[in-house]
């Protein structure tokens, strides 16, 4: 009698500790998306926090006190960008950027902007950043 | 010229390892003692065709011979020496080699030591599997990761220099032989467990002939890992020291299993216990240094399905498959052989707080590895890309670290066997009234954060618990007439300064955590913003010019006191600029200072992250003092009387308070 309650006992233990697994994991998950999939899969995104991979558009970057307003694109597929902030010293047009928020609307608010390594990002990523103009 | 020196060096190296490991194991299986005598000095061809690999590596490095592509990729005319000798572990190829080094190393040190148990099948198995370890270490050096891959067409007449945050701290070029003296290490003990297994010898002896090696490779892999985080806090800019990265996490798992096995293995040693666990341990440990391996340098990281196309990377994950394989299937053929002959007596005994212990570190090590290869089982089920975040990590493991805290205060005074109150109260009522002042003493003073309060509390309790430990160890070494060092030293008082450099540790983790204070302030020249308690003033940027690289470097003035430099710098290879903060230092926080944004014209506003972090000191220190404490415990210490590992009735004796 005494080990069928070690089981029952263990068996609860490691439900319990799944359970607070797979909650963990949920809610620490951050998908990745490039902006040609970002804008293909927005419905299902909703407000939901994620990443977005593209390339700043020249031309599209207007910059404020507190924030800056760019346009980032991938594969024809343009996003907007509203990231609040100061963007970091090597943020320019015509690099790719990944930022960390959510969509609002059709514009994507951002709070996190990640410079990619550009010249072995470029290496790495053949087919991530096709028509990349230096 | 040192491509052919290079080349003939690692096939040295894999003819030698092979026909060593091939004429032992003939040699044991037959029972031809002289075979297996002279397979032992196939280990100096070994050592011979590391040493020479590695001096033709850095001979390239340092003449600047741009024929090889590893010195063409990696290497400058420009970058200073030390960045140019640590740039030979600063890529896969590289890296390889020193794995390689580290091995022949160890090796060396093996069969000197064990001189006298040469003929020892236990000793002479565990050479097999030692010199198969090389064998497939020089074979991926042979092909998949060629550090003498030579330049075919125009050689180029400068190279661009390792990557530039490897080139701008003088950490960089200590924590990878650091870490690779740990992660390499484990080797050893994971030979001798295997020997164990395919010889039938599963007693206590190979555990007993391991204790020093794994301490070793412990202390090693301990620095190794603090040293890692102190060198991202100097040199990223973003104030943290452990991002829970994947190539943090995997350095860091070998050393959850390695600290569990260093600690389930004195049950196997008093009691005869955990004898498939701890063969287990030890093969977990070896194993994820390779799995870590694997997914650091494969690029699956990068893309599950980028992988394949490093030569090296399946190679790396087969032979992980084999050592899972193996030790499987060893420990299935052995089964009846490793029933222990002893039993848990009470839920409160050393035994099973050892036993705890080891739960929670394989409950740590599953969470982190877990959160490390999700988002590569997500690609592979479903293609969609994403990470695993810190909130993950940092809510799984903090508990797991917390109970890990308490279990140090608690474990190390409860004897073997039974604990009876009497006991308990006796060693633990001081150091819970240490645990219980700090607390109220941090209540009253305002400390309202919950982790940091259990944290410094516990941390409080487990350093008065091992002070105390030390102290009677002290004074009884100094009533049996001995200097009263001898009581610090050995493996359970240098095991007791070990819990001490953990307890700064977790104190400095918690402060630095909780009390972080961060700002990003627009100052023009003479501004001054205030974080914290310091005052910080923007004095000017300037222009600087080195030979690998020039900066835009300002001056802040922290406190009224000295000027301190951060600096955006510009490399010449690489388009990108690489922030260099610059540090105060304290006992009680660190100022550290990045610049974000560097002003158009000297008069301008310039960006100035600010980030004040208390007790972030406290890591590095602790770091050193676990370091120290693993080397106290090398030094032979007291003798003492075993416990007889079946259990008896009876009334339990009372063993000596410093008695582990």
């Amino acid at each position: 009698m005494k080990r069928g309650y070690a089981g029952i006992f263990l068996a609860v233990a490691v439900a319990v500790a799944g359970l607070l697994l797979w909650q963990g994991l949920k809610n620490a998950t951050v998908y990745f998306k490039t902006a040609d999939e970002a804008v293909a899969q927005r419905a299902s995104l909703g407000t939901r926090r994620f990443r977005l991979e593209g390339v700043v558009e020249p031309g599209s970057v207007h910059e404020r006190k507190q924030f800056v307003d760019f346009v980032v694109s991938e594969n024809d597929a343009e996003v907007r960008v509203h990231h609040v902030g100061d963007p970091p010293e090597l943020f320019k047009p015509n690099i790719p950027v990944v930022l960390e928020g959510h969509f609002d609307g059709q514009v994507f608010q951002s709070d996190r902007i990640l410079v990619k390594h550009t010249s072995e990002y470029r290496k790495e990523h053949k087919g991530r950043v096709k028509d990349y103009k230096q | 010229m040192t491509a052919i020196v290079g080349h003939s060096a690692a096939l040295l190296g894999l003819l030698a390892s092979t026909i060593g490991g091939v004429s032992l194991v003939v040699g044991l299986a037959r029972g031809r003692t002289n075979l297996v005598r002279a397979a032992w000095s196939y280990v100096w061809f070994v050592v011979a065709a590391a040493v020479i690999g590695m001096g033709a590596m850095e001979f390239a490095l340092v003449r600047h011979d741009f024929s090889l592509q590893y010195v063409a990729e990696h290497g400058s005319r420009h970058t200073p020496l030390l960045y140019t000798i640590a740039g030979a572990w600063s890529a896969l190829e590289g890296s390889i080699l020193l794995w390689v080094l580290v091995l022949s190393i160890y090796l060396a040190a093996l069969t000197l030591r064990h001189r006298a148990q040469r003929e020892d099948p236990v000793f002479g198995w565990a050479l097999v599997v030692m010199l198969a370890v090389a064998a497939f270490f020089f074979f991926l050096l042979l092909g998949a990761a060629d550090p003498f891959h030579t330049i075919k067409g125009v050689i180029p007449t400068d190279g661009p220099g390792p990557n530039p945050l490897l080139q701008n701290h003088p950490l960089m070029a200590i924590h990878p032989p650091f870490l690779y003296g740990g992660f390499v290490g484990f080797t050893v003990p994971f030979a001798f467990a295997l020997a164990s297994l395919i010889t039938g010898r599963v007693d206590e002896g190979w555990v007993l002939a391991m204790r020093r090696w794994t301490l070793v490779a412990f202390g090693l892999l301990t620095v190794g890992i603090v040293l890692g985080a102190w060198w991202s806090y100097e040199v990223l800019g973003w104030g943290g020291f452990w991002a829970w990265d994947p190539v943090e996490n995997t350095s860091f798992l070998p050393w959850l299993t390695a600290t569990a096995y260093l600690h389930s293995v004195l049950v196997q040693e008093r009691r005869g216990m955990l004898r498939v666990w701890n063969l287990s341990l030890v093969t977990a440990t070896f194993a994820l240094t390779i799995l870590g391996t694997f997914l650091t340098r494969s690029g699956v990281l990068e893309s599950v399905h980028s992988f394949s196309e490093s030569g090296i990377g399946p190679l790396l994950l087969g032979f992980f498959g084999v050592i899972v394989v193996v030790v499987c299937g060893l420990l299935a053929w052995r089964g009846d052989a490793l029933r222990s002959p002893g039993m848990i007596d009470s839920p409160v005994s050393r035994e099973a707080a050892f036993l705890m212990n080891n739960l929670l570190f394989a409950a740590f090590a599953f969470v982190v590895l877990l959160g490390t290869v999700f988002p590569l089982i997500a690609e592979a089920i479903n293609n969609s890309r994403l990470t695993i975040g810190r909130p993950y990590f940092d809510r799984m493991t903090g508990p797991i670290g917390l109970a890990l805290l308490f279990l140090m205060a608690v474990a190390p005074a409860l004897p073997w066997r039974k604990a009876s109150k009497g006991v308990m109260r006796d060693r633990l009522l001081v150091p819970a009234w240490i645990g219980g002042i700090t607390l109220l003493a941090l209540v009253v003073f305002g400390v309202r954060s919950l982790a940091a309060l259990v944290a410094f509390s516990l941390g409080a309790f487990a350093g008065a618990a091992a002070l105390r430990q030390l102290v009677l160890a002290a004074r009884a070494a100094r009533r049996s007439g001995q200097p009263w060092w001898r009581g610090v030293v050995g493996r359970a008082n240098g095991g007791m300064i070990v819990h001490l450099g953990v307890v700064v540790v977790a104190v400095g983790f918690a402060a630095s955590m909780s009390f972080v204070q961060r700002d990003e302030v627009r100052l023009k020249p003479g501004e001054s913003a205030k974080v914290g308690r310091h005052h910080v003033t923007y004095l000017g940027v300037d222009h600087v010019k080195y030979a690998t690289r020039s900066a835009e470097r300002a001056s802040v003035r922290v406190d009224g006191g000295r000027v301190y430099r951060p600096a955006l710098s510009k490399y010449p290879f690489a388009t990108q600029a690489i922030g260099t903060p610059s540090v105060r230092s304290g006992v009680i926080d660190d100022v550290y200072l990045t610049l974000v944004t560097t002003p158009s014209d000297p008069k301008g506003t310039a960006v100035i992250g600010i980030i004040v972090t208390p007790l972030v000191n406290w890591l590095w220190t602790g770091g050193l003092i676990m370091g120290l404490g693993t080397a106290m415990a090398l030094v032979p210490g007291r003798r003492r009387v075993p416990t007889a590992p079946a259990s008896q009735p009876g009334p339990v004796p009372e063993p000596e308070p410093v008695a582990v």
